[in-house]
């Protein structure tokens, strides 16, 4: 079978569930939405320091709203069997789980799209000319965040104290995202060189070049039962 | 439980040899530490480097290892694969702690600041916050076979971030962001014979120390999970009784 | 060099005896439980 239509369809079979039932994203756009709000008010309206701190503050939203889609993601698998079922497949685990990735990946940019905006008439950050580039920053980082979280609820499914578990086990692997993708970030809107922008992206794409292939290869031993 | 000893390395006096070598070691350490002459730039502060980067190594070591273990586990499956690597992950986070601590000691008069967010220091503490993270999974997971399973790929993905750590002073030169000061640092005052010495013999005594930690650190999670079956095994018997 | 410049110099010499404090606290901590909790396990399983 080829392996782009396995991803494609397990993706899609995510996909369908979300449209019909909108667990996930409901619950996750609302949440970085009020994150995004309540560090609003945190910083005050004074409106150069909420400039300065809109890099920072987006992608602490993203990251927590992208645990919460993880552990949502894998808790309806959980229910009645169904990730037993989709294991038994015979497909090779490590395309199930770039499937599962890809359906995450979609529904984090969704609400990327929506949080990069919001965030920046909140915050009044003059994106400029440079739009392209702070969407490929979303982007990378969004996809940095999926591998990492997206394994690690795998791992913890079915755990006890698994909601708890879980922010501990994935935010020190994605800190580098989120340094790189807030570095990125912070040049862009303040019109920072393109080789120091660049530099950080590259850092993104190494960190998700290294952690899928390790991610993908390891996850057959991380799910079976 | 014991069983006989099968080769060589099952020899009981073995781990308490190791403990007294690598004892023995790390005082010749600090005898060769504190005579050596104190250094043109650090003075005295470069006493601590013989302690700092063995730490740093042997937490490098440690987290390898648990690696190395961890995909051992997962191949053979064999339960003594795990002891070691659980055990190395614990005595890995005991070293970077330790280098932590003495690298903040080591900054504050040398660069003026206890922590600083270089590339280095959140490299370093983000891989303490991930193994002390692995070993409460360890604790919260009753299943022996799936904490072992769960571990060593916790383990295996953790240890992508030792060669990050490694090379992060280099990477990050590169990308123009605060310059790596430990490299440079650290060439500067090995010119000092003495010190050199005590950094080598360093070195090697806590090399020493963390193979005999290892091997006492896996014999007790022998026993523990020999008493642990055991219960198990009870606890079925009193059903049994029971009905 | 008068003395107030030699002790400002020496100020964090003191760093020195810390870290090495904090080495055989740590380190001689954890190998003293170990040692201690074998014991106790040799005693448990005979």
């Amino acid at each position: 079978m080829n392996p782009w239509r396995v991803i494609l369809t397990i993706a899609a079979k995510d996909w369908r569930i979300e449209g019909r039932a909108r667990d996930v994203l409901t619950a996750t756009i609302f949440f970085a939405g009020l994150v995004v709000m309540i560090l609003a008010f945190a910083f005050g309206p004074e409106s150069t320091r909420l400039r300065q701190a809109a890099p920072g503050v987006l992608w602490v939203a993203i990251a927590f709203a992208s645990i919460l889609a993880a552990s949502r993601a894998f808790a309806s698998e959980a229910e009645d069997g169904a990730l037993e079922a989709l294991l038994l497949y015979p497909v090779p685990h490590e395309l199930i789980y770039l499937g599962k990735l890809l359906s995450n990946i979609g529904l984090m940019l969704i609400l990327a799209l929506l949080v990069v905006p919001l965030t920046v008439l909140l915050y009044d950050v003059k994106v400029g000319e440079k739009l392209l580039l702070l969407l490929l920053t979303v982007f990378l980082g969004v996809i940095g965040f999926s591998i990492i979280s997206t394994f690690q609820s795998s791992l913890t499914v079915n755990l006890r104290a698994r909601e708890s578990l879980l922010p501990v086990l994935i935010f020190p692997l994605v800190v580098p995202v989120v340094i790189g993708a807030v570095k990125a970030t912070t040049l862009i809107v303040t019109n920072g060189s393109g080789g120091e922008i660049w530099g950080w992206l590259r850092l993104l794409i190494g960190f998700n070049v290294v952690y899928v292939t390790v991610c993908t290869l390891i996850f057959p031993f991380a799910v079976e039962s | 439980m014991q069983s006989k000893p099968k080769s060589f390395f099952d020899a009981s006096w073995i781990t308490p040899a190791l403990g007294f070598s690598s004892l023995l070691i790390v005082v010749l350490t600090f005898v060769f530490t504190f005579t050596a002459q104190p250094d043109v730039q650090q003075g005295f502060l470069t006493r601590i480097l013989p302690l700092h980067v063995p730490a740093s190594w042997l937490a490098y070591l440690s987290f390898g290892m648990t690696a190395v273990y961890g995909l051992a586990y997962l191949i053979t499956r064999r339960n003594h694969f795990d002891r070691l690597s659980a055990s190395s992950a614990e005595i890995g986070v005991v070293f970077i702690v330790l280098s932590l601590f003495t690298g903040a000691l080591w900054g504050r008069p040398t660069w003026g600041t206890y922590w600083q967010w270089d590339a280095r220091m959140t490299t370093t503490l983000l891989m303490f916050m991930v193994y002390v993270g692995m070993l409460m999974v360890r604790g919260i997971i009753d299943d022996p076979a799936r904490r072992a399973r769960v571990s060593a790929v916790i383990g295996v993905v953790a240890s992508v971030g030792v060669p990050i750590n490694y090379m992060s002073v280099y990477w990050w030169n590169t990308l123009h962001q605060t310059p790596s000061l430990s490299v440079a640092a650290k060439h500067s005052s090995l010119a000092n014979p003495g010190i050199l010495i005590a950094f080598l013999l360093s070195l090697l005594g806590f090399t020493v120390l963390y193979i005999y930690l290892l091997r006492l650190r896996g014999q007790i999670a022998l026993r523990v999970s020999d008493l642990e079956s055991e219960e198990i095994e009870m606890q079925l018997g009193s059903m049994k009784v029971a009905q | 060099m008068n003395p107030a410049e030699i002790a400002a110099a020496h100020k964090w010499d003191i760093f020195v005896y810390w870290s090495y404090g904090a080495a055989v606290l740590l380190l001689g901590g954890y190998a003293f439980y170990l040692i201690r909790l074998m014991r106790q396990l040799k005693k448990d399983t005979p």
